[in-house]
């Protein structure tokens, strides 16, 4: 009983002492009432049954009624259940998974309110070092994880350096608004989380380039949008295995566009080659692998001018942290229909491996691809938007809910002491009813 | 050690006690017209004086009974006798203390017939004269009550009352007492002795009894005297001479109780009926109409 007793853990200790009332109770029902005096005419008559009943009147000990007993066994354990008894759960070591943030403001460095630097890095670098501030101040060990096609990924314990290129949305914060977990941003998103805790780094105004062009880039200086000559020269990379039909295409729209062209090997790989975010040029043109599909001979339509030729299929998925969208499908007989030209940020993906002439019109054609390869064109290099330049605010901490109390069961003994005290109180009342009768 | 306070001691009429007391009065005058006849109902009774004769009726006290006309004619006679002009009645009350147990309180229900036997005394012309043994006990005030009171008449009444509203049951002299150093007045030709009758045995009335006089025991006890429970601790407390006796009840020694309580009804009974006197035991829980109509049967 002993060990039992010191096993329990109280939620609201100051509940116990409402154990003074069964205590209190159980005293006055102990102690020795004076019975009533009661008067009466006929006392000599009750000496006279004391004279033959000696034992009659003799004091006996005194009892408690069954009805206080039970009384004071529900007050005592209601009193327990209203201290929130429950049994010791281990010491779990306290984890924070850390969602980071990897969109282009994280990758901004730390301003005052007046734009001037802080000296302690990025957005990212100073909300990571308040982070592990806050860890070492609670005791937790900090996992880093990134949101990849929704799903969590551990990082480990190094962050991202440098931004993403093409630059990546916010997480969808909602969804990872779990106990244990941490959302690591500049701003506190809207709405705050119930669960999750919150470490935004803040900061005061970026200025820089907010877009470019070939030969300008727009800067923004905090009151206004100007804008300046670049200094590098802005480049595409055209890879070998692309079909000199297109490849010539491709030349002359990057001619006209301003761009130099970059000549690049064929990809061995799957998205070995030509890969964005892995250079400086502002857009990659390439084709598929060879052992990554079959070639099929396909015949391709868009609107007033056709294709046809010997292509692969495009892979859509993998090989690839950018997300392609088809953007040409051809008719390949008995296989059916294959994506043949794919497009997505920074990047334009074409299957074919040879290619007949142009069918239709040809300034349909070349208008259809100009429009292609110019939406796939990124910004510059350290062009951000404007939006993401704009003051973050203070910063914020809030710590997460702690994960194995969310997760743990619900305890359940206040609850069953709650019944039983609720029980005994009810048989006490039926006693007491059955001998008031 | 200080005397429990007693919450039933005093005599307070409840405000319908008028009224109550009114339809008794009417009620009864009403019983003996049809008995005796309405032209008789105010003579008829215990007298000196040759009135006539009625047929004798069961259950009837036979000591009225003309033996030589019931050997003529072979069917039983009652001499009817003409009461005096001015009948006595004596009504003597119980106030010692021991009147206090309750509820209701003995001297509450004793006070109150006490006035029935009183008002129903002045509706058939009697003189009454009422007597409280606890002479000069104290009144709500704390001033003394007086001992003794006449009423002549209907506008006596309030007066009456008045004598025995708060009163308090006081003191140790009770009836016992009063049969061991007084008696009643000479000319009461009906005597009403109203208490609990437990401070004298029977024979101590004997002194009290004279050819001509009508003599009615009432005797009062209180619900806890005659039906104590069953169980619990109690401390029985005798107002009279303060002494205490605590009791752990149970079933044996209750009924033991109840025994010897019965024993004490039955001599007062056995006695009664011996000497042709009338004598009722009531619980106070009873209505004073009920014990007043008791009393009076057959007055």
């Amino acid at each position: 009983m002993g060990d039992l007793a010191a096993g329990i853990e109280w939620t609201r200790p100051a509940g116990l002492a409402a154990l003074v009332l069964p205590l209190a109770v159980l005293l006055l029902s102990l102690r020795r009432a004076r019975p009533a005096a009661v008067a009466v005419g006929t006392l000599a008559l009750w000496r006279a049954v004391r004279a033959v009943r000696p034992r009659s009147g003799a004091r006996r000990r005194r009892r408690i009624p069954l009805e206080r007993v039970l009384m004071v066994l529900a007050l005592a354990l209601g009193a327990l259940a209203l201290a929130g008894p429950r049994r010791p759960r281990a010491a779990a070591p306290l984890v924070w998974r850390v969602l980071l943030d990897r969109s282009p403001s994280l990758f901004l460095e730390h301003t005052d309110a007046a734009g001037r630097p802080s000296g302690g890095g990025s957005r990212l670098d100073v909300a990571l070092a308040r982070l592990r501030a806050a860890a070492a101040a609670e005791g937790a060990r900090v996992e880093l994880w990134l949101e990849e096609q929704g799903a969590w990924r551990a990082l480990g314990a190094d962050p991202p350096q440098g931004a993403p290129r093409p630059a990546l949305p916010e997480p969808r914060w909602r969804v990872h608004d779990q106990p244990g977990a941490v959302w690591l941003t500049d701003r506190e998103p809207e709405p705050a989380p119930r669960f999750a805790g919150v470490i935004a780094s803040g900061g005061g105004p970026v200025f820089g380039p907010v877009s470019s062009s070939p030969a300008t880039l727009e800067v923004w200086d905090g009151e206004r949008i100007r804008a300046a000559a670049r200094s590098d020269e802005p480049r595409v990379a055209l890879a070998d295995d692309v079909p000199e039909e297109l490849a010539s295409f491709v030349r002359a729209w990057a001619q006209e566009r301003g761009y130099a062209v970059e000549a690049r090997p064929a990809a061995r790989e799957p998205g070995a080659a030509g890969a964005p975010g892995d250079a400086d040029v502002e857009l990659v043109v390439r084709g598929v692998a060879p052992e990554a599909s079959d070639v099929h001979g396909v015949s391709a339509r868009g609107a007033g001018w056709s294709l046809g030729g010997e292509a692969a299929a495009v892979p859509l998925a993998g090989g690839s942290e950018v997300a392609l969208e088809p953007w040409l499908r051809a008719d390949a007989g008995a296989a059916g229909s294959l994506t043949v030209v794919a497009s997505g940020p920074g990047v334009v993906v074409q299957g074919f491996r040879t290619l007949d002439p142009p069918g239709g019109d040809p300034a349909a054609f070349a208008v259809a691809w100009a429009a292609l390869l110019d939406g796939a064109l990124l910004p510059a290099r350290g062009v951000v938007a404007l939006d993401e330049r704009l003051p973050a605010g203070p910063s914020v901490w809030r710590p997460p809910a702690r994960a194995e109390l969310a997760a743990a069961p619900p305890e359940r003994l206040p609850a069953w002491l709650a019944m039983a005290a609720a029980a005994l109180a009810l048989a006490g009342g039926c006693v007491a009813l059955a001998r008031s009768r | 050690m200080r005397a429990p306070a007693l919450p039933h001691a005093e005599v307070r009429f409840p405000p319908d006690f008028v009224r109550r007391l009114e339809r008794l009065v009417l009620r009864v005058s009403a019983a003996r017209e049809r008995r005796e006849g309405a032209g008789n109902a105010a003579l008829a009774g215990a007298g000196d004086e040759f009135v006539g004769y009625r047929p004798y009726r069961p259950g009837e006290d036979p000591r009225p009974i003309d033996w030589s006309l019931f050997a003529r004619l072979d069917r039983p006679y009652v001499r009817v006798m003409r009461r005096e002009a001015a009948e006595h009645w004596s009504v003597h009350v119980d106030t010692s203390a021991s009147m206090a147990a309750g509820p209701p309180g003995k001297l509450q229900r004793a006070a109150e017939v006490a006035c029935a036997l009183a008002a129903v005394g002045l509706r058939v012309g009697a003189r009454v004269q009422l007597f409280a043994t606890g002479a000069e006990s104290p009144g709500p005030t704390g001033g003394a009550k007086p001992a003794q009171m006449r009423v002549r008449r209907q506008a006596d009444l309030p007066s009456l009352f008045a004598f025995f509203e708060g009163r308090a049951a006081h003191g140790a002299r009770g009836l016992g007492e009063l049969f061991s150093t007084r008696r009643p007045p000479h000319e009461a030709g009906r005597v009403f002795l109203l208490g609990d009758l437990l401070d004298a045995p029977p024979q101590a009335v004997a002194g009290w009894m004279r050819r001509g006089r009508e003599l009615a025991l009432a005797q009062l006890l209180a619900p806890v005297e005659l039906d104590p429970p069953e169980s619990g601790a109690v401390e029985w407390w005798d107002p009279e001479d303060g002494t205490r006796l605590a009791f752990e009840l149970d079933a044996r020694s209750s009924s033991a109780y109840r025994r010897r309580l019965e024993a004490t009804c039955e001599a007062w009974e056995t006695f009664a009926r011996r000497h042709g006197l009338r004598y009722g035991c009531f619980d106070t829980r009873h209505s004073f109409e009920d014990v007043a109509r008791r009393t009076l049967a057959g007055l």
